[in-house]
């Protein structure tokens, strides 16, 4: 193992087995911090205030690991089809992300419980549909109005540029 | 002096095609001159957002960055030129595409 002091990371080449596909074996990125998640619809627009807004992050190369807690305050109105979730501190470079919502209410029978899809900084809430069992993405029509409404909390990991 | 606290924007990066601006906020607490804690705040600006109307077609909007720092707001103008926003709201409609 050789760590570079100017900047470049910590090169595991020399203690590895080397695998095939294996695109580099330079841990170079490490980061911890903060952002705030959004609720953004993909209709017209939808102005949204917060009574929560959190959200964490970690780093690790090419890994970005995120953390999220979020509730609404004072919607007015839910536009649009579908809703989305925004404001990821790096953008994704693929769709291949892993979400889990930890805890959610006032979403109805429709309760968010997977992250997909992102797209940069943005990524999708899925339930599963009580009729017939399929996952379906939260739409605005899941969403409720008032204070303190739309609590989501979870985590996801995506793949970001090093 | 006393505890001061700063913010300083010590990360700005450009990534990708579509050329997302990340931005790295830091805040930096000092004491008399002496740095005490040093947290980040990141986010990410991208050329505009994308809103997919009833009759199936798609509004596009330019990203306010009015709110942002002078230096930000200068490579923002810099970098969205009119072929990345184009390029950049095809993939919007892709991706809204994907589940509606």
């Amino acid at each position: 193992m050789t760590i570079h002091i100017t900047g470049s990371g910590i090169d595991f080449s020399g203690q590895q087995t080397n695998n095939a596909s294996m695109t580099s074996e330079v841990l170079d990125q490490y980061e911890e911090g903060t952002w705030s998640p959004t609720y953004t619809t993909t209709g017209v627009n939808t102005t949204v205030t917060y009574s929560v807004q959190q959200g964490w992050y970690v780093r690790t190369g090419q890994h970005l690991k995120c953390w999220w807690n979020i509730q609404t305050n004072d919607v007015n109105p839910w536009n649009g089809t579908y809703i989305q979730m925004g404001g990821l501190p790096f953008a994704a470079i693929n769709n291949r992300i892993a979400g889990y919502v930890t805890q959610a209410y006032d979403f109805g029978d429709d309760t968010p419980i997977f992250a997909i899809n992102a797209a940069t900084t943005r990524f999708y809430l899925t339930y599963r549909d009580a009729a017939d069992g399929r996952t379906e993405v939260l739409r605005s029509n899941d969403m409720a109005n008032g204070s303190a409404k739309n609590t989501c909390e979870g985590f996801l990991d995506l793949q970001i540029a090093s | 002096m006393g505890l001061e606290k700063t913010i300083e924007y010590d990360k700005i990066e450009i990534i990708g095609k579509y050329k997302e601006v990340h931005c790295r906020k830091a805040i930096i607490v000092e004491e008399d001159g002496v740095e005490l804690s040093r947290t980040f705040h990141r986010y990410t600006l991208i050329p505009s957002s994308c809103l997919k109307n009833e009759d199936g077609s798609y509004t596009h909007t330019d990203t306010d960055i009015s709110g942002e720092p002078e230096e930000i707001q200068a490579i923002c103008k810099t970098v969205w030129t009119d072929d990345v926003k184009s390029a950049w709201q095809s993939y919007e409609e892709s991706y809204t595409n994907v589940v509606g």
